[in-house]
């Protein structure tokens, strides 16, 4: 349904003006600010709305930012359009999360346009910002109770009236920050923006009319909820269930879970969140904003590919379901100073591995699928004084150096970070090391820490520093994924490594290039907390890797061997993840020996079944009588019943209906036996990796994380009560 | 006395000769990708033979031979260059893959969006390629580990075991202390032998930030060997024939240099085909009076935009060769899909004509090609509404294909008639192409009204004439050589060459240590420019890079002549703080964080003018032919005009056609052109600015936000 008074050529000029327009916002904020949040980091987003709030355009840097603007919009005009009012050139701005910002530090500044008297359009942006106060510098307020002890928020404020910055509420907002002077220029890009956006939004109203250009971002709107709900047709039916573990609150090292149950019928998405844990008294939690933005930046990402991103479009096609008090929709004054890094990255997990999973049951898009990047950000704030006297502090965002998820066709991509943030660039060492005073030993990717699978996920990072030019650096720990691996995978794909902070004491040994040759006494420390970095110590920092895809038996061991040469594995983990043996071949090059190799492989298979060997030999293809529910998993009809099948194999596992796990070999252990990264205390206990397994084949289905003693996800499950929808 | 330019790009290798009595002659050879001195050879031959000269008698009396080449360009995008190695500080071997996490900068515009698409850029060599040295100096250039020789001497056999062709050396902190760097240069020539390529960082990147820095002489040492051959091969054939004069090669950076000093340096000759371009338009309108130039450059799959700012171009601040980030200076060219190949298609759910991202490429190309395309471009619609009769000067139409599939394809399904889905293909894709160029231009701060819009290439004076108006410049320039230009920027590019150190501190350094450092890099630069042209015409400038602590934009500013007084520095300062806020807008001047110095830079120029021809007694007053042709939905009859005849005062009103034997310029309604002394042609609105926005010129864009204007309250 094409609007019938838009005319084609017309539209398509103006969808890509608006699109020009949108970024040459962005491009303003970065000029005008010229920091490297906004220069390097890419920590920021602009969007332009319809006159109701409705985001019709976001740009191409953080994709949750600019998605929540429409609650910003909204609560000015539910609230202010009275009192103070909303003109012509009026801009308001706020970064409380119980309004529309991922959390304090998110400030967003919003503006109608108008022309000739009337609304046309709201714009808009978000900007990370360094500082905006609380008790804790960085704004991430570790070890608060509630949302007083951390920054408060600024509810939305007419900081600018009829184009004039008032400068008693600008110092009313920078008066908070411990660097002020960096967000008053974050501040007048944002404002630069607007103007920017609501001028050239003139000029397009001046020259087509301006119901050409309402009747656009209309049509704009329509067409792509049109063709969202097309590609949501193309795909099953079905429900699935992820889980993503955030261990530790700030105060305590409890565990919370992210839990998302996401249905999809005919070209509705539902995405229930009810059963994710309570809130958590602070720094942890997301606001309902939150929630929205990172759900939708994985279905942006992941299913939205090829279609544009207007935000308002998608939100027609998904109700999201969640509990007022909960972790994923906090109720004030629960604090959510962390919320981005924290919840916001477990729900950025459990819609990618929901969506990715129904993308797998559908022939059609079989190259589809992703399996999560690096599930949690492992956050580090430094600050003290260096040697000349001179106070530094900062976020050090090397730990963004994460590994990505596996593909259907291809290893997930290396150190490559998360998916809801495509530009985003960690700095130079040196630029670091000429900023701070820090010195580091190394900064290289992490062997073993892709999730193992037939294809792998992409390996994270790591990196160790002393001090040097200071006597001391102070940092602020905010991390999960520590005790337990977040990055998930898929279809039988394991987790990629987790996180891990160690200070090693009195290590400090300037030609060490490994944790193994620093001397000293290491100490693992824990997912939140604080610590002083002296001068004989060392610090080290791992961010976790991407999770696999597939079985990892199934990995052709030529590309094994190809990963042992290159460094992103080692010989242990080719064993003991692949059950590939690797030995030095001639001139220390690394070979693979395939008879140790099909012995060892056939005994994980055999250890998969609790020491039985499989009936059946795994095959290429799929079950050529049912309906594919995955790359792993087929149904088929038997006797007038409804059951699950293997996909490799053809077993037949049992009635749809009781859950699919039960119908699989299961193999648990705890996390710390898996990890040795892990610390082995009661923290890493409360965890296990559960591996699912075809009772016919031995071929890996699923690799779950979860607490222990809890019932098995129902990651895929046919419904019962309908007929699957033939995919292709 | 003659001068040659040669510039080898994909598809054709092109050729300018000038002659010092005003002769010109132009040439045009397919280029042979395996051996581009085979083409290189056959280009000047056909330009030459015009002249009625053999080559052998060409080269014998040619003076300079400047050259744009794609040779390194060619490796780095076919992945075809040399197995090369790299050593850097052991603990950072992964610097490289790392890539500073960049996933998705840099590629298409279709794979942004596309989380499964995304990639590191692609290695250049394998992980085993690049080996660790022990060893560390610090941000004070303090060496921390020395460096440990026995593992280094290893480390290289390594190297040398796998065959490396080529190594770079690219150690942390090195531009401050290039100590390590050096003895290791020495001991790879002590294991490896003096055959083998070396190249360090320090000398040619020096600046801070080991990705880039690393990625440069990495990148560098990947196309050395390939570019070093075929400069002495290229040279060598061309002294075989009786060649005296000296040959010099593009820069990336701009102005060119001899090919003996970038064989080492082959990293800088990436870009030279495009930076010819900018060039050459830099040399025209140096002529020309026009100090701000937009140029433009519509191709076969892609459109370029490049910016001459007050005389100058205008250098990246991301230089990116593909997906690798440099720490060389690049120009600044901004790229989209949108081409005369692009295809034009119907969104089938909003039902709006789209045209790109896909384009026909060469192969089979437009359906007016006639090579089996049958999805109507860009290309098709400028055809079927009559804008072209041929294409380079030979090709023929096929109007009738054409006109057909933009029928079947595009007319009928949007109920419009053919001519208005032709001019709705020319709509939309000026559209994006004049999106670009705000991009370019009003998003870095400048006023297209302060800025003369110059349009090269085969294709690019077939639209100019619309995307032009539609952002909002009152001039277009179709310059001579247009179909040619870098062929003609390489001859018109000054010698040029750099000397920079990266010495980041506080404003204002001493003024001993500066004078001693500029002091230093004013004698390399003189010492390159030695032997390359005449000593007394050097023209020396010397800048010092600063910015504001923990912001990110850095300025040259430009240091006087002669030895440095105290109160020089006081102005240099505020002079930092005026031109960064009339570049970022009032109040961006982040005073109270302090300016710190990033670094040094000395730039050593040798101006070089060429001869433009002088064609003012053309004398032609009368159209050649008369053609029919479509514009604003309307079907004219157009005066068709010899742009090699038509008196200078002559003013072509437009609709009409000014063709030269190797493109036409297509002037719109409203339009008139003339056609200069030069033989560059004119494009004005019809009415003088004030009457902006009348017949049939849009509205034009008004100034800019910020910048200029300071409209940042």
């Amino acid at each position: 349904m094409s609007t019938p008074d838009v005319d084609p050529i017309l539209f398509e000029v103006l969808r890509h003006r608006l699109w020009a327009i949108n970024d040459e916002a962005a491009t303003t904020i970065a000029r005008v600010s010229g920091s490297p949040v906004a220069n390097e980091a890419f920590d920021f987003n602009t969007a332009l709305m319809d006159a109701d709030g409705n985001v019709v355009m976001i740009g191409a840097y953080v994709m949750a930012h600019a998605a929540a603007l429409d609650r910003v919009v909204r609560y000015v005009i539910e609230e202010h359009a009275d009192n103070p009012g909303i003109g012509p050139g009026d801009m308001y701005v706020t970064n409380d999360p119980y309004v529309g910002a991922m959390h304090q530090p998110d400030v967003a500044l919003v503006s109608p346009i108008f022309h000739e008297g009337e609304l046309v359009m709201w714009c808009g942006s978000v900007v990370h910002q360094s500082d905006v106060g609380g008790p804790v510098a960085g704004s991430i307020s570790v070890g608060a109770r509630s949302i007083y002890e951390e920054a408060i928020p600024l509810a939305p404020i007419r900081i600018v009236e009829g184009d004039r910055l008032r400068k008693d509420l600008e110092r009313e907002y920078l008066i908070r920050s411990r660097m002020p002077g960096l967000n008053a220029l974050d501040l007048r890009g944002q404002i630069a923006a607007n103007r920017v956006q609501a001028k050239r939004v003139g000029e397009l109203c001046d020259r087509y009319g301006r119901e050409a250009i309402v009747a656009a971002t209309a049509n704009l709107v329509d067409s792509t909820e049109q063709r969202f709900r097309a590609r949501l047709r193309e795909l099953p039916d079905g429900r699935w269930q992820a889980l993503s573990l955030v261990e530790h609150d700030g105060v305590a090292d409890e565990v919370y879970r992210v839990a998302l149950e996401l249905t999809k019928e005919g070209d509705r998405l539902i995405l229930d969140f009810s059963d994710s844990s309570d809130q958590a008294p602070a720094l942890i939690n997301t606001t309902k904003g939150a929630l929205a933005g990172y759900s939708l930046a994985p279905i942006l990402g992941l299913l939205a590919y090829d279609i544009p991103w207007a935000p308002a479009a998608f939100w027609r096609c998904i109700e999201l379901r969640s509990r007022e008090g909960s972790i994923v929709d906090a109720s004030w004054p629960a604090g959510v100073s962390m919320a981005t890094t924290a919840t916001g990255h477990a729900i950025r997990t459990v819609v990618n591995v929901c969506v990715a999973n129904m993308l797998d049951g559908a022939d059609a898009y079989a190259d589809r699928p992703m399996a999560s990047c690096m599930g949690s950000f492992a956050g580090q704030n430094i600050a003290g004084v260096k040697a000349d006297g001179s106070r530094f502090g900062t976020m050090l965002m090397d730990s963004l150096a994460g590994g990505g998820g596996a593909r259907t066709f291809a290893d997930g991509v290396d150190t490559s970070g998360v998916l809801n943030a495509p530009k985003s660039a960690i700095g130079n060492v040196e630029v670091n090391e000429y900023n701070y005073p820090i010195l580091y030993l190394w900064r290289r990717q992490t062997p073993d820490s892709g999730g193992p699978g037939r294809y792998r996920g992409g390996v994270g990072g790591e990196h160790a520093y002393v001090v040097h030019h200071a006597d001391a650096v102070d940092c602020v720990l905010f991390a999960h994924g520590i005790e337990q691996p977040t990055g998930t995978g898929l279809a039988g794909g394991e987790p990629g490594a987790p996180n891990r902070f160690m200070l090693v004491r009195d290590g400090r040994d300037l030609a060490a290039r490994h944790i193994d040759e620093l001397g000293g006494t290491p100490v693992p420390l824990p997912p939140k907390g604080a610590a002083r970095i002296g001068p004989r110590d060392v610090f080290v920092h791992v961010y976790g890797g991407g999770g696999g895809f597939g079985d990892p038996l199934d990995r052709p061991a030529a590309e094994v061997l190809r990963d042992v040469a290159a460094g992103l594995v080692t010989v242990a983990g080719a064993a003991r993840d692949y059950g590939v043996v690797v030995r030095d071949g001639a001139g220390d090059a690394p070979v693979v020996d395939d008879d140790a190799t099909a012995a060892l492989r056939a005994r994980l298979r055999r250890e998969r079944l609790g020491g039985r060997d499989p009936q059946h030999a795994a095959r290429a293809g799929h079950a050529r009588d049912g309906h594919r529910l995955s790359s792993t998993t087929a149904v088929v009809e038997r006797g007038g019943e409804r059951r699950y099948a293997c996909q490799r194999c053809g077993c037949d596992w049992g009635p749809v209906g009781a859950p699919l796990k039960a119908h699989l070999a299961v193999q648990e252990l705890g996390v710390h036996e898996r990890w040795s990264a892990i610390p082995a205390g009661d923290g890493a206990r409360r965890f296990v990796l559960r591996r699912f397994a075809c009772p016919g084949c031995a071929t890996q289905v699923e690799a779950e994380v979860n607490l222990a003693g809890a019932a098995p996800l129902r990651s895929l499950e046919a419904l019962q009560e309908r007929p699957l929808v033939a995919a292709d | 006395m003659l001068r040659i330019g040669v510039d080898s790009g994909g598809t054709f290798t092109d050729t300018v000769v000038i002659a010092d009595d005003g002769r010109i002659a132009v040439g045009k050879a397919l280029s042979t990708p395996g051996r581009p001195a085979d083409g290189v050879l056959d280009s000047i031959g056909a330009a030459v033979a015009s002249l009625g000269l053999t080559p052998e008698q060409a080269l014998a009396d040619t003076e300079v031979l400047a050259h744009g080449t794609t040779v390194g360009l060619n490796a780095v995008l076919t992945g075809d260059g040399a197995r090369a190695a790299m050593l850097t500080t052991s603990g950072f071997e992964d610097t490289i893959p790392i890539a500073r996490i960049n996933k998705a900068l840099g590629l298409d515009e279709r794979d942004e969006t596309q989380a499964i698409r995304w990639c590191k850029p692609p290695a250049l060599v394998p992980p085993q390629a690049i080996r660790g040295v022990v060893e560390r100096i610090d941000v004070r250039g303090d060496v921390l580990v020395p460096l440990d020789e026995e593992q280094a001497r290893a480390a290289i056999r390594a190297l040398g075991e796998r065959g490396a062709q080529a190594i770079g050396i690219s150690l942390l902190w090195s531009f401050l202390n290039p100590a390590h760097e050096r003895r290791l240069a020495e001991l790879v020539r002590e294991e490896l032998g003096e055959d083998i390529e070396v190249m360090l960082s320090s000398e040619l990147a020096p600046r801070i930030g080991e990705y880039e820095r690393g990625m440069t002489v990495l990148l560098n040492a990947y196309v050395a060997p390939a570019v070093a051959t075929y400069l002495r091969d290229l040279e060598r054939r061309l002294r075989e024939r009786g060649f005296r004069g000296s040959l010099v090669v593009m820069r990336s950076g701009g102005g060119v240099q001899p090919a003996a000093q970038l064989a080492t340096r082959p990293v800088e000759t990436l870009r030279s085909g495009p930076v010819g371009g900018i060039s050459a338009a830099q040399a025209i309108g140096r002529r020309a009076g026009h100090r701000n130039i937009v140029t433009t450059d519509v191709g076969g799959t892609s459109f370029d935009v490049g910016l001459v700012v007050d005389g100058e171009p205008q250098e990246s601040q991301r230089a990116m060769i593909g997906r690798y980030a440099l720490a060389s200076s690049v120009i600044d060219i901004e790229s989209i899909g949108t081409g005369g190949g692009s295809i034009a298609w119907i969104d089938p759910v909003a039902g709006t004509l789209r045209v790109g991202p896909q384009s026909a490429g060469a192969h089979p190309g437009p359906v007016c090609y006639g090579r089996g395309g049958d999805e109507p471009t860009v290309t098709d619609a400028a055809v079927a509404l009559g804008y072209v009769e041929r294409l380079g000067g030979s090709l023929a139409l096929d109007v009738d294909a054409a006109r057909a599939a933009i029928e079947s394809r595009i007319a009928r399904p949007l109920r419009l008639t053919s001519e208005q889905a032709a001019e709705g293909i020319l709509t939309v894709a000026n559209a994006h192409m004049a999106d670009l160029i705000r991009r370019v231009t009003i998003q870095r701060g400048y006023d297209p009204r302060d800025f003369v819009l110059y349009a090269f290439g085969g294709a690019a004076p077939q639209y100019a004439g619309r995307y032009a108006i539609e952002f909002g410049v009152d001039e277009i320039v179709i310059p001579i050589f247009a179909p040619v230009f870098s062929a003609f920027g390489a001859i018109a590019s000054d010698l040029r060459t750099s000397a920079q150190i990266a010495a980041p501190r506080p404003f204002p350094p001493p003024v001993d240590w500066l004078e001693e450092q500029l002091a230093r890099l004013t004698a390399r630069v003189m010492e390159q420019l030695d032997g390359a042209g005449d000593p007394n015409a050097i023209a020396v400038e010397r800048f010092v890079g600063l910015r504001f602590r923990n912001q990110v934009h850095e300025l040259p500013m430009p240091l006087p002549p002669g030895p440095l007084a105290e109160g020089d520095l006081e102005r240099v300062l505020a002079a930092f703080t005026t031109e960064y806020e009339r570049q970022f807008g009032a109040g961006t001047a982040y005073v109270v964080a302090g300016v710190e110095v990033v670094g040094l830079t000395v730039e050593g120029t040798i101006p070089v003018e060429v001869a433009l021809p002088d064609r003012s007694d053309a004398a032609v007053r009368t159209p050649s032919g008369v053609r029919e042709a479509w514009f604003g939905g309307e079907r004219h009859r157009c005066d068709v005009w010899d742009g090699e005849r038509v008196a200078p005062d002559v003013a072509i009103v437009g609709p009409a056609f000014v063709e030269v034997p190797t493109t036409t310029t297509v002037v719109y309604p409203g339009q008139v052109a003339h056609v200069d002394p030069t033989g560059s042609i004119v494009l004005r609105s019809e009415r003088t600015p004030a009457g902006a926005g009348a017949g049939a010129a849009p509205a034009r864009e008004p100034v800019a936000a910020h910048a200029r204007s300071g409209g940042n309250r």
